[in-house]
């Protein structure tokens, strides 16, 4: 266990970060995960920079298996291709079977219009 | 497809693209728009459009903001973390001043799969439990226009059936996105046609199939010859493009990788100041009407447009600020 007085303590930290920090938690190494613009993003990121460098990071605008040297605007940009396995388009991303490919999506409630796949 | 040239120049390109055309683009939210197009299409004065797009951004917006749109049908409209959501469809929403038919994302990618193979549909469990099924929610259809009048209109907004082959339960099936006119903006086209795209290519292959006229704007028009050395990188054959433009900064404000960065800053103007009718009259009036391509770039300087210019390595500006801190 790390001293105490290393870790954030209540009120050094939003909800925001809680909730980013847990679902980094969840998912662990070589675990296939679709992740979406916002706080889903950051998650994972976090995620490949501890415990699971080796997750398999799907973004639904086509990168698969990236690994972004800084955080993307969007899961359109440039900065989503970085290290990735394949740059491709949206339907490879969409066409993956569910409960098969993935082992997890997250999504934020930021993207509010329809991108539930 | 004969020998002519396909060359042509950005107000013949939207000369080509008439009243009440069915017209879709390449890209994605704020990447590869061809914005230069489409604020010579709003310089036009073009009306009744119908956008069929997959997650729709800021060159929309123009045209909606503009009043050149009769009818959106896509999943998604904003402007990533440089405006939330798009504000002159939702103004023009409220106002029933346009028709919107909402898809989810992965139905809008199948529809122009099914586009771009000839086929009528594609069937996908996507979707299904939401109120996108919801059949109160065909606009189209309770507009009056699934009447077949119009051979491009589906006559049903999705049809749902059981999975004859292995009972794998309820599918949707989701018709083909057929338009009249695509428009592209890309890095490289060759001038006989072929399109190479670097980095992401959204549906970018699918659009163009999907389409009667595909018109692709480009960074750059180079030797065919180069481009068919390593014809693995390529994304569309040359016979599936019709017509070429060259236009460097085409999709500004949006990104183009590896030339150029998205210009948050002209999309967080845009929004706040879009909300309004009168908002967007004076954005019109000041960054559309009035200029060519040639004379928005001498406004937008060269200073800006260097901090936007793209890392050759890395693909993106490490220059561009993005986000507050």
């Amino acid at each position: 266990m790390k001293d105490m007085k290393q870790l954030a303590q209540p009120g050094e930290y939003t909800l925001g970060d809680l909730m980013t920090v847990a679902a980094a938690r969840e998912v662990r190494d070589n675990e296939v995960v679709f992740a979406g613009t916002g706080m889903p993003m950051i998650a994972i990121m976090l995620a490949q920079r501890t415990h699971a460098p080796h997750l398999k990071l799907i973004f639904e605008a086509g990168t698969l298996d990236g690994r972004p040297r800084e955080l993307p605007t969007s899961v359109g940009d440039p900065r989503c291709e970085v290290g990735a396995s394949v740059a491709s388009g949206l339907y490879e991303p969409s066409a993956s079977p569910r409960g098969v490919t993935w082992t997890w999506g997250f999504s934020g409630g930021r993207k509010w219009m329809n991108t539930a796949m | 497809m004969t020998s002519r040239s396909k060359r042509i120049s950005l107000s013949e390109a939207a000369e080509i693209i008439k009243d009440g055309t069915l017209l879709t683009f390449s890209g994605f939210t704020i990447w590869r728009r061809p914005c230069a197009l489409v604020y010579e299409l709003i310089r036009q004065k073009r009306r009744h459009l119908h956008l069929i797009e997959v997650n729709s951004g800021p060159h929309s917006e123009f045209l909606i903001g503009a009043g050149c749109v009769d009818v959106w049908e896509s999943c998604w409209i904003g402007h990533e973390l440089y405006g939330k959501y798009g504000a002159n469809l939702a103004r023009r929403v409220r106002q029933k001043e346009i028709i919107y038919e909402d898809y989810s994302h992965a139905e809008m990618a199948f529809r122009f799969q099914a586009a771009a193979a000839g086929m009528p549909f594609m069937a996908t469990q996507t979707s299904l439990g939401t109120d996108i099924h919801n059949p109160d929610y065909d606009m189209l259809g309770r507009a009056g226009l699934r009447n077949g009048k119009n051979p491009k209109i589906p006559r049903k907004k999705y049809h749902i059936v059981d999975d004859p082959f292995f009972g794998d339960g309820r599918q949707v099936l989701v018709p083909a996105a057929k338009v009249d006119v695509a428009v592209l903006a890309v890095q490289q086209v060759g001038d006989e046609g072929t399109v190479r795209i670097a980095g992401q290519f959204f549906t970018d292959p699918e659009v163009a199939r999907a389409a009667d006229i595909t018109i692709v704007i480009a960074e750059e028009i180079v030797p065919e010859e180069y481009l068919r050395h390593e014809s693995h990188l390529n994304k569309i054959p040359s016979f599936q493009v019709d017509y070429i433009v060259e236009c460097p900064w085409c999709a500004h404000p949006t990104g183009m990788f590896r030339f150029y960065d998205v210009d948050g800053e002209f999309l967080r103007n845009f929004y706040t100041q879009t909300r309004s009718q009168e908002g967007f009259n004076e954005f019109a009036k000041e960054w559309i009407f009035g200029l060519n391509h040639d004379g928005y770039l001498n406004k937008l300087g060269v200073p800006r447009l260097a901090r936007l210019k793209a890392n050759t390595v890395l693909n993106y500006s490490t220059r561009v600020e993005r986000g507050r801190k």
